[in-house]
C-alpha cells in the first residue's frame, strides 16, 4: 500500500494506537506482523523472500561469532553472495541474458537463451543492502551481534523504510529496538511535519510534472527542444519530489514511532560541486555505497588513478543498482565521469590559470547552475525508455528549436514551475536548519506552516495514486 | 488533573490547526469563487447569469473548436455563446445547457453537437468542474452520481474545487472572454498513413446521454427555441472507416423526432488541408466549414 492511499490510513489508524499500548517484545511483534502485512499488500508472494533474506543475514552473522577467522569470512561470503544472488536473480537476469544475446549476436553468434519472466519484488534492492550492512559490519565487529531473530527481522522489515528506504544502517538502527519510545508531543509534531511536507513534495511537486514528463519522455519525436528542456527540468524536480518526499513520509513516521532513520535527502540541487551533491543526494544509499564497496576496493588510498577507478567502478554499479537497463548504468558512468573531473579540476585550481575576481554569490549561482545542467544531462538517461530515444531527446534540445506553441500545455508549464519555485524557496529559506524540523518555531507558527500545507495540497495535489518512482528499484 | 493537563495543550493545538486549516480554505473558497464569477471564462459567464446570445452551441471539442462564435456571430446576427468543451459528454452538456436557460437570456437557436452521445467513459471533465460545482445542483448531482469520492472532496474542501485545470483558463480569460479555441494543425504524410490504418470503433449511443439529450430539446421546445442537432465534418479516411455512421445517424433521428433538424455536415468538407486530425478542422476548416454551413445556419434566423 502506498503512503498515499486511503488503505494506509486504515492501516496507520490500527497499527499507531496498539503500537503505543503495547510495550517491549510485544510491541516488537506487532512491528514485525504489521511490516509484513505492509510488505505483503503490495504482493504476497515474495514474503518469503525477505524472510530469506532476514534468515540468511542474521544466521551467518551468527556463525561468524561463534568461527574463527577462516570460516569468519566465509560465512561473509555465504552472505554476500547469496544474498546478492537473490537480488540478481530477480533483478538482472534478464537484462544479463539479453545483453549476452545481443553481444553474441554482433560476433555473429545465435543464442538462444531463455529469458525467464521474472517480476522484481517491491523493495528488494533496499532490504538487501539493509540486511548486507549488519552482516558487513559483523565481520568487521564494528557493532555487537543481535541475538534476537525477532528483532532482527523486524529491522530488516520495519515497514516505513522497508520498500523504497531509506537504507538505515544497523548499527544505527538496531540499538534503537533496546528501549521502548514512549509517544511524545515532540516526536508526534515533528513527524507529522514531516509526512506532511514529504506528502506536499509527492502529490504537489512530483505528481503534478509527472504527466507533464510522461508526454514528452513517451512521445520523443512530437516535441521540440523547448518542450524537451522543460521535460528534463521537470523530471528532475519530479524525481526529487518523488523520492524526497518517500523518504520524509518515512522517516516522519519513524520518528512518530520513536525511532531516528537520519536524512536521506539535503537539499541536493544546492550543490556546488558532485561529491556535495552526493552527500546530499539519497544519502542512504551513497553513504553505502562509499563504506562498503569504494572504500573496500580502496578509496582513495592507493593513488589518483586507482582512486579514479574506484570511483568509477563505484557510481557504474551505483547506476546498476537502480535498474536493469544501460540507461542506468550509463547515468552512473556520467556521475563517476563528473566526480573524476572535478577531482582533476581542484587539482589544477582554476585561479592560478584563469586569474579572475569572482563575487561570492555569482560563483555559487554559477556553480549549482552547472552541476544542476549536468545534473539534468544524466537524468535524461535515467528517465527515458531506450537508449535510442535518450540520445534522439539530447540531439532535439541541441537543434536549438525553443518556439513556444500556444495551448493547455503552457498551463502545466506555468503551474510547475510555480511549484519549483515555492520548492526551491522553502529550502533556500530553510538551509541552515533542517526543513523538516520546525520545533525552534513558535507552536503558531509551526501550526500555520501545517495548515498552509494542507491548503497548498488541496488547492495544487495530484490525488491519482501514483506510485512512487524508486518503488521499481 | 495531570492526565486532562498533559492532553489539555495537544488537544488545543490540534483544534487550533483544524479551526485555521478549515477557516482558510473557506475564506480562499469564497475569494476564488468571487474571482471566478468576475472572470469572462465560457462557464464563469454562464453561471454568472445575463448573457444575451442569440445562438447557443453545446457539445464536446468537436462543438467547441469546429463552431466559431467570431464567425458565426454574422451569420446569427448577435452574439453567439459556445459553451462546448473537450471531453464534455451529453449529460453535462444537458446539465450547462439546462443551467445556461436558468440563468441566462433565452437564445433563438440551440446547436447542438451530438457525437458526444455515445459512450461517455470516465465524465473526466467533472473532475475539473469543482469551480462550478457551488452554483449548479444538476452538476452537483452528476457529481455525486460519477465522481462519488470527489463529491465529497469538493464539499470538504472548496479550495479543492479549484485543483484541475479549469482555474489557469479562468485566469487567462478574467478580461477577455475566450470565443474561439485556436485549432492550429496539419494532416502531415505521416500522420495520414496512421489514420489510414487506425481502427476505428463504431459509433454508439448511450442511453443516459439519450436522455440527456432528449431533456435539451425539450427544455428548447418549451421555451420556444428553436433547437437542431448537428454533425461537425469529419476527415474523408477517418470516416471511411467508421463504417456504422448512416445507421447511427438515423437511429438518432429517430429517437428525437422528425420536427427536430439533424444537420449532416460529416462529409462536407473532403480535403485534408483543413483538418488538425481525424476528427477536428483546424483554423482554415472552420472558414470553409461555416461558408458551407452559412445557409442552412441563416434559416434559422
Amino acid at each position: 500500500m502506498s503512503f498515499s492511499s486511503l488503505s494506509f490510513i486504515y492501516f496507520s489508524a490500527c497499527f499507531f494506537p496498539l503500537y503505543f499500548l503495547l510495550k517491549g517484545k510485544a510491541r516488537i511483534i506487532l512491528c514485525l506482523i504489521s511490516s509484513y502485512i505492509f510488505y505483503g499488500w503490495w504482493d504476497a508472494r515474495f514474503l518469503g523472500l525477505i524472510a530469506l533474506t532476514t534468515l540468511i543475514a542474521f544466521y551467518t552473522s551468527w556463525a561468524m561469532e561463534h568461527s574463527n577467522q577462516h570460516f569468519r569470512k566465509l560465512f561473509l561470503g555465504i552472505s554476500v553472495v547469496s544474498n546478492l544472488g537473490i537480488l540478481a536473480l530477480f533483478k538482472y537476469f534478464g537484462f544479463f541474458t539479453e545483453s549476452m544475446v545481443e553481444f553474441l549476436s554482433v560476433l555473429n553468434i545465435e543464442a538462444d537463451w531463455p529469458t525467464l519472466n521474472i517480476i522484481l519484488p517491491v523493495g528488494i534492492s533496499f532490504y538487501t543492502f539493509q540486511a548486507l550492512s549488519y552482516t558487513i559490519d559483523r565481520y568487521y565487529q564494528r557493532i555487537e551481534l543481535e541475538e534476537s531473530l525477532l528483532v532482527f527481522a523486524t529491522y530488516v522489515a520495519l515497514f516505513p523504510q522497508l520498500v523504497a528506504g531509506p537504507i538505515v544502517r544497523a548499527s544505527k538502527l538496531l540499538p534503537q529496538f533496546k528501549t521502548d519510545h514512549p509517544l511524545t508531543a515532540n516526536n508526534l509534531a515533528c513527524g507529522l511535519e514531516m509526512v506532511a511536507w514529504g506528502l506536499f513534495l509527492k502529490i504537489v511537486l512530483a505528481d503534478t510534472l509527472g504527466p507533464v514528463v510522461d508526454m514528452r519522455f513517451d512521445n520523443v519525436d512530437a516535441f521540440n527542444s523547448f518542450h524537451h528542456l522543460i521535460s528534463v527540468i521537470f523530471f528532475a524536480f519530479q524525481i526529487y519530489g518523488d523520492f524526497a518526499g518517500y523518504s520524509l513520509i518515512a522517516i516522519g513516521l519513524g520518528r512518530i514511532m520513536g525511532f531516528d532513520f537520519g536524512i536521506n535527502f539535503n537539499r541536493p540541487y544546492f550543490s556546488t560541486n558532485f561529491s556535495e551533491f552526493w552527500n546530499r543526494w539519497h544519502i542512504s544509499l551513497s553513504s553505502w555505497l562509499r563504506d562498503y564497496l569504494y572504500i573496500p576496493l580502496g578509496g582513495n588510498r592507493e593513488g589518483k588513478m586507482k582512486s579514479y577507478r574506484n570511483l568509477m567502478v563505484t557510481m557504474l554499479l551505483g547506476g546498476l543498482w537502480h535498474g536493469a537497463s544501460w540507461n542506468f548504468v550509463f547515468w552512473g558512468f556520467l556521475h563517476g565521469l563528473y566526480l573524476i573531473i572535478q577531482r582533476l579540476i581542484a587539482e589544477t585550481p582554476i585561479s592560478t590559470v584563469l586569474p579572475l575576481r569572482v563575487p561570492v554569490r555569482i560563483s555559487y549561482l554559477f556553480k549549482v547552475a552547472c552541476v544542476f545542467s549536468l545534473t539534468c544531462f544524466a537524468w535524461i538517461f535515467f528517465r527515458s525508455s531506450s537508449w535510442d530515444d535518450s540520445w534522439t531527446i539530447v540531439s532535439i534540445i541541441a537543434q536549438g528549436d525553443f518556439s513556444i506553441t500556444t495551448g493547455g500545455a503552457n498551463i502545466a508549464t506555468a503551474k510547475g514551475f510555480a511549484i519549483i519555485g515555492f520548492v526551491l524557496f522553502v529550502d533556500a529559506m530553510t538551509k541552515n536548519r533542517p526543513l523538516y524540523e520546525l520545533n525552534q518555531l513558535s507552536i503558531p507558527c509551526r501550526v500555520f506552516a501545517m495548515s498552509t500545507l494542507v491548503w497548498l495540497m488541496a488547492f495544487l495535489g495530484t490525488f491519482a495514486g501514483g506510485n512512487f518512482i524508486y518503488f521499481q528499484f | 488533573m495531570n492526565i486532562a493537563k498533559t492532553i489539555a495543550k495537544p488537544i488545543s493545538i490540534v483544534s487550533a490547526f483544524l479551526i485555521l486549516t478549515f477557516t482558510g480554505d473557506r475564506i480562499a473558497g469564497i475569494a476564488l469563487e468571487q474571482f471566478t464569477s468576475n472572470s469572462q471564462y465560457r462557464f464563469s459567464r454562464l453561471y454568472a447569469g445575463n448573457e444575451d446570445a442569440t445562438l447557443v452551441v453545446v457539445g464536446n471539442s468537436r462543438a467547441a473548436r469546429d463552431f466559431s462564435p467570431t464567425k458565426l456571430r454574422e451569420i446569427a446576427g448577435g452574439n453567439v455563446n459556445n459553451i462546448g468543451f473537450p471531453g464534455m459528454s451529453m449529460s453535462i452538456a444537458g446539465a450547462m445547457l439546462l443551467d445556461y436557460l436558468d440563468l441566462n437570456q433565452h437564445p433563438k437557436l440551440v446547436l447542438i453537437e451530438i457525437t458526444n452521445i455515445g459512450d461517455p467513459g470516465t465524465h473526466e471533465l467533472l473532475n475539473n468542474l469543482g469551480p462550478f460545482a457551488g452554483q449548479s445542483e444538476r452538476l452537483q448531482s452528476l457529481m455525486e452520481r460519477y465522481i462519488p469520492d470527489k463529491a465529497i472532496f469538493f464539499i470538504v474542501s472548496h479550495l479543492y474545487r479549484y485543483n484541475g485545470d479549469m482555474l489557469p483558463r479562468i485566469l487567462f480569460s478574467f478580461k477577455t472572454p475566450d470565443l474561439d479555441m485556436p485549432s492550429a494543425g496539419r494532416i502531415t504524410p505521416r500522420m495520414r498513413e496512421v489514420l489510414a490504418t487506425r481502427i476505428v470503433e463504431p459509433l454508439d449511443i448511450a442511453k443516459e446521454n439519450v436522455q440527456a439529450l432528449l431533456e435539451m430539446i425539450r427544455a428548447c421546445q418549451e421555451n420556444d427555441i428553436r433547437v437542431a442537432l448537428v454533425v461537425a465534418p469529419y476527415l474523408p479516411i477517418h470516416f471511411d472507416r467508421i463504417g456504422n455512421y448512416l445507421e447511427w445517424r438515423n437511429d438518432i433521428q429517430r429517437i428525437v423526432g422528425n420536427d427536430v433538424p439533424l444537420l449532416d455536415y460529416s462529409v462536407a468538407i473532403n480535403s485534408d488541408q483543413y483538418f488538425r486530425d481525424g476528427v477536428h478542422l483546424n483554423n482554415d476548416g472552420v472558414d470553409a466549414f461555416l461558408t458551407i454551413a452559412n445557409r442552412d445556419l441563416r434559416s434559422f434566423f
